[in-house]
């Protein structure tokens, strides 16, 4: 997949990175088991400090999203459903609350609201939607 | 001027010296659009009134420097009574000094006319990365490169199967008509010169190969999909393009080292070693033309064009719009800002060590003619 980058937003780097990734695994653009850059390729493609692209893969890692083999790099997870838990329903909570809450005072009704999220539902892994 | 310095002047001064200035007057053709002399602009402002009007300056600047540079050689040959070679020699350095100059000072009337017009105001500036870099994905078989391997141990093969049975007196140097001037003594020593400049060389156009398929590609984010492609078949094509270099080097020291062996049975090696030496230029031109930097001039099936966006301003990286020198930056090789090729990242240790050494040879060369 290509990511798309921006030195000057207020998102940093790594974010970006980490962001883009886990919505391209979710759009299918990367499939389970595919290898990404190194960290050296990563960076110097992009013409950053190789730390920024060690952290978003360390975050990725931490998150459960990708795994780093000593042989073969940086490797999307294969076993990406089996992590549904209670926990991090509880994150989702926590990250939802504020855009819900700026959704609400902005006046976008719940109907607009859960279109949104059923569009996003569409177009992630060809549409089949759990 | 003896028959010889015509000759020499015919096949390599004029040449070299027509060369550099037509270089001069393409290199802004050759550009990505997204580059005014080197300052990063939205693409939409390539075609302006003001690009051309730059455009018509460096051609101003480029014309006075050139008579400037050929005026000066042959004023500097006639004070110190150089011969015909040192006068090329300082032709050449100062032919790319003005190419130099009057890109540098382009340059920095573009860098002031892009803050003064404001063109990147309201443009997000996109770095756009692909995720799939393994070496397979430029789909060319590096196997290949055992061909010119193998035209090293054929050669080897030969001299030692062939050693006793050679001449004690070998040739070791010619001149433009074809008579022996230099006869080396045979030993181990004498004829492993030229295969182990093969062997060099094979191993020098592996490795730039390597460096091309890794080295940074620059996509554009107007047409991230086709962008990315083009930069595919433009690494695709300069890694074949380096393969038919070394295999027709190595042919050509092949068929040098048998000629001096006298089993080629030609009188004058001269026409022979002359389009051997050109053959190999002949796809770099045509690459050169069919394809730009980062396959700029690759022509494929145009998508929709993201409007709005332009490559991230990188100018700030690029010291008078030349040299590289991005210390976070852990690439070694950059395509460079004019012009079509690479070059080193001087932020990079390696990079550094490798523009130093090129300056002191650079000033060593320049110093030749004056020494003679």
């Amino acid at each position: 997949m290509l990511l798309q980058l921006e030195l000057e937003s207020n998102i940093p780097i790594y974010k970006q990175i980490a962001n883009q990734i886990i919505v391209g695994i979710a759009k299918g653009e990367l499939t389970e088991g595919e290898e990404l850059p190194s960290v050296r390729q990563m960076a110097s493609d992009i013409g950053i400090n190789m730390h920024t692209v060690n952290k978003a893969y360390s975050n990725l890692k931490q998150a459960g999203w990708v795994i780093i083999h000593r042989k073969k790099g940086v490797l999307i997870c294969t076993s990406l459903k089996s992590q549904v838990d209670n926990h991090f329903v509880e994150i989702l909570r926590d990250s939802l609350e504020v855009s819900i809450a700026e959704a609400f005072l902005k006046g976008v009704t719940k109907d607009e609201f859960t279109k949104l999220i059923e569009e996003k539902y569409a177009e992630y892994r060809g549409g089949n939607s759990q | 001027m003896n028959q010889e310095e015509i000759y020499m002047m015919l096949v390599s001064s004029v040449p070299t010296a027509l060369l550099i200035i037509g270089i001069g007057y393409a290199l802004p053709a050759f550009s990505r659009k997204s580059l005014l002399f080197g300052a990063s602009i939205p693409e939409e402002v390539s075609g302006s009134k003001e690009a051309k009007m730059l455009k018509g300056l460096y051609f101003k600047y480029l014309s006075i420097g050139n008579v400037i540079s050929l005026a000066g050689a042959y004023l500097l040959g006639n004070i110190f009574s150089m011969e015909i070679v040192s006068i090329s020699m300082i032709a050449t350095f100062l032919l790319i000094g003005a190419l130099t100059l009057a890109y540098y000072l382009v340059h920095m009337r573009a860098r002031k006319m892009k803050q003064e017009q404001g063109w990147k105001v309201g443009k997000k500036q996109i770095i756009v990365v692909n995720t799939i870099r393994k070496e397979s994905s430029t789909t060319f078989n590096f196997s290949w490169f055992w061909l010119p391997a193998l035209m090293v141990v054929f050669t080897i093969a030969i001299i030692v199967i062939a050693y006793p049975t050679l001449p004690e007196q070998i040739p070791g140097n010619y001149d433009f008509s074809g008579n022996v001037t230099r006869y080396d003594e045979k030993s181990p020593i004498t004829l492993s010169i030229l295969p182990l400049t093969m062997l060099g060389m094979t191993v020098m156009f592996y490795f730039i190969s390597k460096m091309i398929v890794k080295v940074k590609e620059n996509i554009n984010p107007k047409q991230p999909e086709i962008s990315a492609k083009k930069n595919r078949i433009a690494k695709y094509r300069w890694v074949v393009c380096i393969l038919f270099f070394a295999v027709t080097m190595n042919l050509f020291i092949m068929l040098m080292q048998f000629h001096t062996f006298g089993w080629l049975g030609i009188k004058n090696i001269t026409p022979l070693a002359l389009a051997l030496s050109i053959l190999p230029i002949i796809p770099v031109i045509y690459i050169v033309f069919i394809t730009g930097q980062s396959g700029s001039r690759v022509k494929i099936k145009e998508e929709q064009e993201v409007e709005g966006v332009m490559y991230s301003d990188d100018d700030d990286q690029w010291i008078m719009g030349m040299i590289y020198y991005n210390k976070n930056d852990p690439s070694l090789w950059i395509e460079k800002r004019f012009g079509i090729g690479w070059t080193v990242n001087a932020g990079h240790p390696i990079g550094m060590g490798i523009c130093v050494v090129s300056a002191i040879l650079l000033l060593g060369m320049l110093a030749i003619p004056f020494m003679l």
